[in-house]
């Protein structure tokens, strides 16, 4: 089912994207120059661990980044227009239309004090222009496409009468509901029990296959970016290491960081006393080191390593940004 | 093997209370009616979803919460009843891991203050003594002794785990219950955490129970794992009997629903439909039936036992 992603269009493209965060202690590259493109119909995973920025860069495309951060670089090209150029009043039609995003806990994102069903209607009330009847109905309709039970009585049930799976699928039907070219999710089935992440993920998937969306995928877990990936994108320290198809990605990774990280998860049916570890922790914004920004705790450092590493493809489709690969 | 805890038929029911009397309108059965064995030496994992009972059945387990019924044997010695002095030197035996290391430590106290409490709450060594050990602890888990004299926020999430450690293990336990120890941790300081766990299992002979809902991990720190669906023991097992032949349907689908690293994309089934029911009305019959593909009346109707001898499981379709 896996089309060759050299054939598809991107529908989105980011181009050396860096957002800083000017804090007390200096200036913090949270994405530092990162460039990526997402195509119709594909799943673009990111997998980092907290920290590593791969929050902050979504935030960013949605142009939702607050004081003390700020977008200081680069473009991000979607429909032929750059969009951290487009005045707010523009931007504000892509988001949540064409462009929409879900997140980790719908428990914060939906807003308590409005019924569900109203929170559809004014997210299609704010881009179509339909009567409050009709985006009712079409509100029903979403409720019911992303398998929520009795669709007209959960429509005026409030955030917290519904369950964390429910609550997920009704943010998913609220980001579906003007038919957006892309999704970004961000985290999405992170705090959802293994039995109804399956349920969320094959939904979006579903959706995804019928809507011909782009999908940008954010999450720590190193198995479902696998399973629902076509390629993947690997984080560190605001910066991008790896990106390939997901098989490729996981099965020969190349950047130090992505062997370390795929070999330090226990994995079933491969039993060893101990699990590889990577030494130290995360750097904070602070201790981040100019150069390549995993090279405190990369077994494969060289001298070279102080500068930053350019990225190089080293297949077809499979780029990385390491002096010393493997 | 000899066996160091036994839970049987344990119960933990948490009353919902209304109105103006404060009524006991409902019950909450987090733990209904569970009998277990721990092995000395062994780890057992405590595995099942958000609700299913695994963390309030540790936490029973060392009666910080009181069971509802049922009897806990430690060492051979009735656990439940025992008051005061005799309850608190027993407890010295058993310690506990919590999974926020945000929450579990206290803000106002230095990593020596900490460590030195059970120690103190205990009245053994004197204060020369207590320092050494303190320090000593700290190298154990990995942390520099110039560590001593800060406080919790001051350290990341990893190495606040490892001070909780530290704490668990300062008065040498036979028992430590692990409660989702590693979940609030990203992969690569689990992975130091898990090693860590096990180096000091080796090296004190230490007992776990080890409450997770992550079944990679429970696969690679478990010797036997329990699975737990509505405040029941659905199926118990060895890890490799159960990974390789898991009886229960809902056994089966939590090990289905794992997502696999490096097969590339796939299209996701979900191995489960519908939502765990609430504990306070659980179903009739076998809890699991609404949402078993095998369900039969006699399902609907009829409660199964956990039944087998080395590997036990609470289904009709054995």
């Amino acid at each position: 089912m896996v089309k060759p992603t050299a054939a598809r269009e991107p529908i989105l493209k980011v181009e050396e994207l860096e957002t800083t965060f000017f804090l007390k202690s200096g200036p913090f590259r949270a994405v530092n120059r990162v460039s990526y493109s997402v195509s119709k119909g594909e799943t673009l995973g990111v997998v980092g661990e907290s920290g590593c920025g791969k929050s902050v860069t979504s935030f960013s495309l949605m142009r939702l980044i607050e004081q003390p951060g700020q977008i200081t670089h680069g473009r991000v090209l979607f429909q032929g227009h750059d969009l951290l150029k487009l005045p707010e009043k523009q931007v504000q039609k892509v988001r949540g239309g064409k462009m929409a995003m879900i997140f980790q806990e719908p428990m914060t994102a939906l807003n308590p004090v409005l019924t569900v069903g109203r929170q559809i209607d004014e997210q299609i009330l704010r881009h179509e222009a339909v009567s409050p009847e009709e985006a009712r109905e079409r509100s029903i309709k979403m409720l019911k496409k992303v398998g929520i039970p009795s669709p007209e009585d959960r429509y005026s049930n409030y955030p917290h009468q519904l369950s964390g799976g429910m609550r997920q699928r009704a943010m998913i039907a609220m980001a579906l509901s003007c038919d957006p070219e892309v999704l970004i999710a961000d985290e999405p089935t992170t705090a959802l029990d293994v039995t109804i992440q399956a349920q969320i993920l094959e939904l979006i998937q579903s959706l995804q296959e019928e809507k011909n969306m782009a999908v940008q995928f954010i999450t720590h877990d190193l198995g479902v970016i696998s399973e629902i990936s076509d390629r993947v994108m690997v984080m560190y320290g605001g910066m991008k290491c790896e990106e390939a198809t997901s098989e490729a990605l996981f099965n020969s990774p190349k950047h130090p960081y992505t062997a370390a990280l795929i070999q330090s998860r226990p994995q079933l049916g491969h039993r060893e006393h101990r699990l590889r570890t990577i030494e130290g922790s995360v750097p904070a914004p602070h201790e981040l080191p100019a150069g390549c920004p995993f090279q405190n705790r990369c077994p494969r450092r060289i001298a070279l390593c102080s500068k930053r590493p350019p990225e190089i493809e080293i297949q077809p489709g499979h780029r990385v940004a390491c002096f010393n690969p493997l | 093997m000899e066996v160091l805890l036994e839970a049987k038929n344990v119960k933990k029911h948490f009353p919902i209370r209304k109105g103006l009397l404060s009524r006991v309108v409902a019950n909450v059965k987090a733990v209904d009616d569970v009998s277990l064995t721990v092995h000395r030496g062994e780890t057992l994992g405590l595995v099942g979803e958000s609700g299913c009972g695994k963390s309030t059945l540790g936490r029973t387990m060392i009666r910080l919460y009181e069971p509802t019924a049922g009897e806990i044997r430690f060492n051979g010695r009735d656990f439940t009843t025992l008051k005061g002095g005799e309850l608190r030197r027993a407890r010295k035996n058993i310690q506990m891991i919590f999974q926020d290391p945000y929450a579990s430590l206290d803000p106002r106290m230095t990593v020596g203050q900490i460590l030195r409490q059970p120690f103190e709450i205990h009245g053994l060594l004197g204060s020369a003594a207590r320092e050494a050990k303190v320090l000593d602890l700290l190298k154990i888990v990995g942390l520099k002794p110039s560590h001593v004299n800060r406080y919790p926020h001051e350290f990341s999430g990893g190495q606040r785990q490892r001070i909780s450690i530290a704490r668990a293990i300062a008065l040498e336990p036979e028992m430590i219950i692990c409660d989702e120890p590693v979940s609030a941790l990203d992969v690569s300081i689990q992975a130091q955490i898990l090693n860590l766990l096990k180096d000091l299992q080796d090296r004190l002979k230490l007992t776990y129970i080890f409450v997770s809902h992550d079944l990679s991990v429970i696969e690679h720190v478990c010797d036997r794992i329990a699975v737990m669906y509505l405040g029941k023991i659905v199926e118990v097992a060895t890890r490799e009997e159960l990974f390789k032949n898991p009886k229960h349907p809902y056994t089966q689908a939590l090990i289905a629903a794992i997502p696999r690293v490096g097969e590339g994309k796939r299209k996701i089934k979900k191995s489960l439909g519908g939502e765990v029911p609430s504990p306070i009305n659980p179903p009739s019959g076998c809890y699991f039936h609404p949402r078993c593909p095998h369900a039969t009346e006699k399902c609907r109707t009829q409660t199964p036992k956990l039944e087998g001898s080395l590997h036990e499981v609470s289904c009709w379709l054995y």
